[in-house]
């Protein structure tokens, strides 16, 4: 489990693909999301779980997930979440340009080429 | 129509909402839901259960916040679905409207009638008083433009609205300073020779400046340059557009070419485009067929002070304003008599003034266009009422499915949006339908329009008269919609289902809002037949008018007889040539000849009665005229004698005067031998002594007073000025027949031609005619009220009879117990009647208000009756109860057939 100091603070938005690329593995409810990205990033990303839920009610409203109530494993009541055709779209679209930021990102802090002024 | 098959609600989540538990609650369970599987974690991984929900509840933050932000966006969902759900009841609102309309057809016929009569005699008179009053007119910034006016204060405090033109060289050194540009013109009738068939045209003699002052520019070739119009320069002429199509079938290449114009070439400079009309209508001037120079010739400048004949119009500079302008040519006006002492008294003032061209044009016709205007607001108003008032009934009908309605929860906003909606789906195309008659009446309008009053205007549906239309309507759609939406709210819902289920007459308020709109319309009605009346007993009184003289069997034509045939010395003997001959005409039973005729308007000069000591030099009708002329036209002389054979140049001089010119300056005394002189008494025309007194005949129409009036014989003045000399070649003939006059066009014509096969007869015309014209404007202003009048009336009848039709519906099951107990047919056809006549009395007597303060608006438009002219008021009055009387009898009729078994037991 990481310390504080190594939690990443998340950019404005990115829940929202992160809950989405979660979906895409299989319709799951809130607490089955949080658990997949603690697992994929071990706990690297210290989310506030609470706010997850805004997130994935924003999804819904724009058509991205649909909720419907089901039994958790353990016969619990809870509001499981499945990712829709747009989606999915959505999902591909903020992939490719996450990576591309994320590369243009990565490409300035690792570049050696000194620049005119220094 | 078959019904549409009913489409899947597209509003079903309303319903939805019944069952759904609150979000909120959804929330917290989800919530629970995440704590408890956190815990049972952290409890598996060995931690104490109070240690692990600690853990837990931390890990899951701020639940208040992640609240808040579920709960707005939950909110801001629910408005967009709440603005999706309006956007689809409209269209359901819409689907519903048509469906309605198509099974009521007979309804929507008569709604959509209303409106396009309504929406469409409002779309052409706004067409026409835009274009005549607001548009614009169709010069470049006519903003700027002014007439310069001329006043002799000695003669008249009123500014004669015209300059003499040799003034305008004075007012031209203004040019650059306070006008940008400056020009003058004048009148010209001129002889076009060389086609089959020679031809008198008018046109306009102007000074080089017009075209630039006017921003108009030509569509082939040039318009006059400076110098064009200096004396000696060669005779050059710019074509209108119309006469170039029709005399030279738009020959493209007639630039450069020479026409022959009162037998002098002419090199044609240009012709103007298509939709260059001048003078607009309003100066009294038809457009002209051509445009030649106005030359400064030493004949023209010895007419200086003489004559007040030329128009001048000018462009103010930047920043000049039309006060500035008025100084400026005053002052100019004010060193006239010391600089042209030869030519102006020096005792005379002279002052000038200037005045936006718009209102020197439209002096006349603002009022009366802008009383049309109002009438038709009023037609207007009354279609509206009509179809508010059917839409009423029909609201009566469908109470129960309102109630309902609103009883299951629609708002009063939906409800309102769907009268809206209904109101709407008949406007569109009775508005479709009012831009097609707009369009016909408009047309039709410009074409009856006496005098060419709307020439040269642009009359037609353009982009204004269309926003006009489309103002009108979503106003109109606004007032009746609303009137039974309103009226609808007032009704308790629980009182509407219990009077609906007893059955007994529904929505009484309904009825009632019903009958005040059709009491208002019978009032709007009376104001337009009161108003029409008071210009129909104008009319009849103004044909009640003795003309002073007879003109009936009359014909009246022109003919020219240019210098390049006749010499100055020629003249007076070929017009006394062709009147001798006209007069041999068998059946002829006189001819005669004047410069001017009644109707036709005299010379305007000042005269000075000898002896007499007056504060202004009066200014008197001027006709000269042959002999013959007063037995010929019919003209009783009253005192003295005519003019004859004694009256020529080598004869003493002498005049004749009508009655009024006596009655003012002599008062009883005997005018006959005492003289008079053409004007002011220090002028130097030698004295006239007048020979005899003649009725009154109307100068220029029957229902305007005119100046007093003097008449000089002709051939005394035929040798007089130059000016004198040039009227003097132009004549109005006249010839008094036995029977119909014009059956004797041809044989005029062929009488003229015996004497010189290139003379032009023009303006034909019975005399008769020549009177009826002159109060054309009258007539016309008349037939569209009176016409407005009617439709107001038919519309208003229509309204109440449907009123008085749907309480006989409502009442048929108390008619029916009435004829049960005895009641006599007429005796519940004067039941019915009364309630219709109730109505139209409480209509009538908010008419008569309205009227009482309305028609004075038109006082300026009546001729001999006051504007509360109590004859017109009773009569519009007891016009309008009949017609109510009437219209209320109809379904009165119908309720006395009532079967009362079938009424009783019906429910």
């Amino acid at each position: 489990m990481a310390t504080d100091a190594e939690t990443v603070e998340l950019l404005q938005g990115t829940l929202d693909v992160l809950v989405l690329k979660a979906l895409s593995w299989g319709p799951t409810h809130g607490y089955g999301v949080a658990r997949w990205l603690q697992d994929v990033t071990d706990d690297a990303l210290r989310i506030e779980e609470g706010s997850l839920y805004p997130a994935l009610h924003r999804l819904e409203k724009r058509g991205f997930v649909e909720a419907s109530w089901g039994l958790s494993e353990n016969n619990r009541k809870a509001k499981y979440y499945r990712i829709t055709v747009r989606g999915r779209q959505q999902l591909r679209q903020e992939a490719s340009s996450w990576s591309a930021f994320a590369a243009a990102v990565a490409k300035v802090l690792t570049s050696t080429k000194r620049p005119a002024w220094a | 129509m078959p019904m549409p098959a009913q489409r899947p609600n597209p509003s079903w989540f309303r319903y939805v909402a019944f069952w759904r538990s609150d979000p909120r609650g959804e929330l917290e369970q989800e919530l629970s839901f995440h704590l408890e599987a956190r815990v049972d974690e952290y409890i598996a991984s060995g931690l104490d259960p109070a240690a692990a929900r600690a853990r837990a509840v931390e890990r899951l933050g701020n639940l208040a916040r992640v609240q808040d932000d579920c709960q707005r966006i939950e909110d801001q969902y629910a408005r967009r679905r709440s603005m999706s759900d309006a956007l689809s009841g409209a269209v359901a609102d819409l689907r519903h409207a048509l469906r309605q309309l198509a099974r009521q057809r007979a309804f929507a016929a008569a709604a959509i009638a209303c409106l396009v009569l309504g929406i469409g005699v409002n779309t052409a008179i706004f067409s026409v008083v835009d274009a005549v009053l607001f548009r614009p007119l169709p010069f470049r910034d006519p903003g700027r433009l002014v007439m310069v006016g001329e006043g002799l204060p000695a003669i008249s405090d009123a500014n004669f609205g015209t300059i003499s033109t040799p003034d305008f060289g004075d007012f031209a050194t203004l040019d650059g300073s306070v006008f940008a540009s400056a020009s003058v013109f004048d009148r010209v009738s001129l002889t076009l020779t060389g086609g089959e068939q020679a031809e008198r045209l008018s046109g306009l003699e102007v000074s080089s400046g017009l075209f630039r002052v006017l921003g108009a520019a030509p569509a082939l070739g040039r318009a006059f340059q400076a110098g064009d119009d200096a004396p000696g320069s060669p005779d050059a002429v710019v074509l209108s557009d119309a006469l170039w199509r029709r005399r030279f079938g738009a020959d493209r290449s007639i630039v450069g070419k020479t026409i022959v114009l009162d037998g002098k070439p002419t090199t044609v400079l240009g012709v103007m485009p298509r939709g260059f009309t001048f003078p607009l209508p309003g100066l009294g001037l038809e457009p002209a067929a051509f445009f030649v120079p106005l030359r400064m010739t030493p004949d023209v400048m010895q007419g200086r002070g003489n004559s007040f004949n030329a128009y001048m119009v000018a462009r103010l500079a930047p920043g000049v304003s039309v006060e500035k302008a008025t100084a400026a040519v005053g002052t100019i006006a004010a060193r006239l008599p010391s600089l042209y002492p030869n030519f102006y008294s020096p005792k005379f003032r002279v002052t000038a003034a200037a005045l936006p061209l718009r209102a020197h044009l439209v002096s006349d016709v603002r009022q009366p266009l802008i009383v049309l205007l109002g009438a038709v607001a009023f037609v207007l108003l009354i279609a509206c009422i009509n179809v508010a008032g059917l839409l009423l009934a029909r609201a009566a009908a469908r109470t129960r499915e309102l109630a309902v309605r609103r009883a299951l929860g629609a708002s009063r906003g939906r409800l309102v949006m769907q009268y809206l909606m209904e109101g709407a789906v008949l406007a569109v195309p009775g508005a479709l339908g009012a831009l097609v008659l707009a369009h016909w009446c408009a047309s039709a309008l410009s074409r009856l329009a006496p005098d060419g009053m709307l020439a040269g205007y642009r009359i037609g549906l353009d982009a204004r008269v269309l926003i006009f239309t489309l103002g009108v309507t979503g106003l109109v759609v606004a007032v009746f919609s609303l009137v039974p939406a309103l009226s609808g709210r007032s009704l308790g819902l629980s009182n509407t289902l219990r009077d609906e289920g007893r059955g007994t007459s529904a929505g009484r308020s309904r009825q009632r809002a019903r009958r005040v709109l059709v009491a208002s319309e019978i009032a709007l009605a009376l104001v337009l037949t009161t108003g029409a009346g008071l210009l129909a007993r104008s009319f009849a009184k103004v044909l009640e008018i003795d003309p002073g003289f007879v003109p009936e069997h009359l014909l009246s034509f022109r003919v020219a007889f240019p210098s390049y045939r006749y010499s100055d010395a020629r003249v007076p003997g070929a017009e006394q040539a062709l009147i001798d001959s006209l007069a041999r005409m068998p059946g002829v039973r006189g001819a005669t000849a004047a410069v001017n005729l009644p109707m036709l308007g005299g010379w305007q000069i000042a005269v000075s009665p000898e002896g007499i000591v007056l504060p202004k030099v009066p200014l008197a009708a001027n006709f000269v005229v042959f002999s013959d002329y007063f037995r010929t036209m019919g003209i009783p002389v009253v005192e003295g004698r005519p003019f004859d054979a004694r009256d020529d140049a080598k004869g003493a001089s002498v005049a004749i005067i009508d009655a009024r010119f006596a009655h003012q300056f002599y008062g009883n005394a005997n005018p006959i031998g005492r003289r008079l002189k053409w004007g002011a008494p220090e002028s130097t025309d030698p004295w006239k002594i007048i020979v005899g007194v003649v009725r009154t005949v109307p100068e220029h129409a029957l229902d305007q007073q005119s100046l007093p009036e003097v008449y000089f014989p002709a051939r005394e003045l035929a040798v007089d000025t130059a000016l004198v000399d040039a009227e003097m070649r132009e004549l109005a003939f006249v010839v008094r027949g036995p029977g119909d006059p014009k059956a004797l066009t041809s044989r005029v014509r062929d009488v003229v031609h015996a004497i010189d096969p290139q003379l032009v007869v023009t303006r034909v015309q019975s005399v008769e005619s020549l009177v009826s014209q002159s109060v054309g404007s009258r007539r016309f202003d008349l037939l569209l009220i009176a016409a407005f009048a009617i439709l107001a009336l038919l519309l208003a009848a229509v309204g109440l009879s449907g009123l008085v039709a749907y309480s006989v519906v409502q009442r048929q099951r108390e008619i029916g117990v009435r004829l049960a107990i005895g009641a006599t047919a007429n005796g519940i056809v004067g039941l019915v009647l009364r309630d219709g006549l109730a109505t139209a009395v409480w209509g009538s007597a908010l008419g008569l208000a309205g009227a009482f303060a309305l028609t004075r608006v038109m006082r300026t438009l009546l001729f001999g009756v006051g504007a509360l002219d109590a004859t017109t008021f009773v009569a519009t009055t007891a016009i309008l109860i009949a017609v109510a009387a009437f219209a209320s009898w109809l379904p009165a009729r119908r309720a006395a057939r009532i079967d009362p078994m079938t009424a009783i037991r019906e429910e």
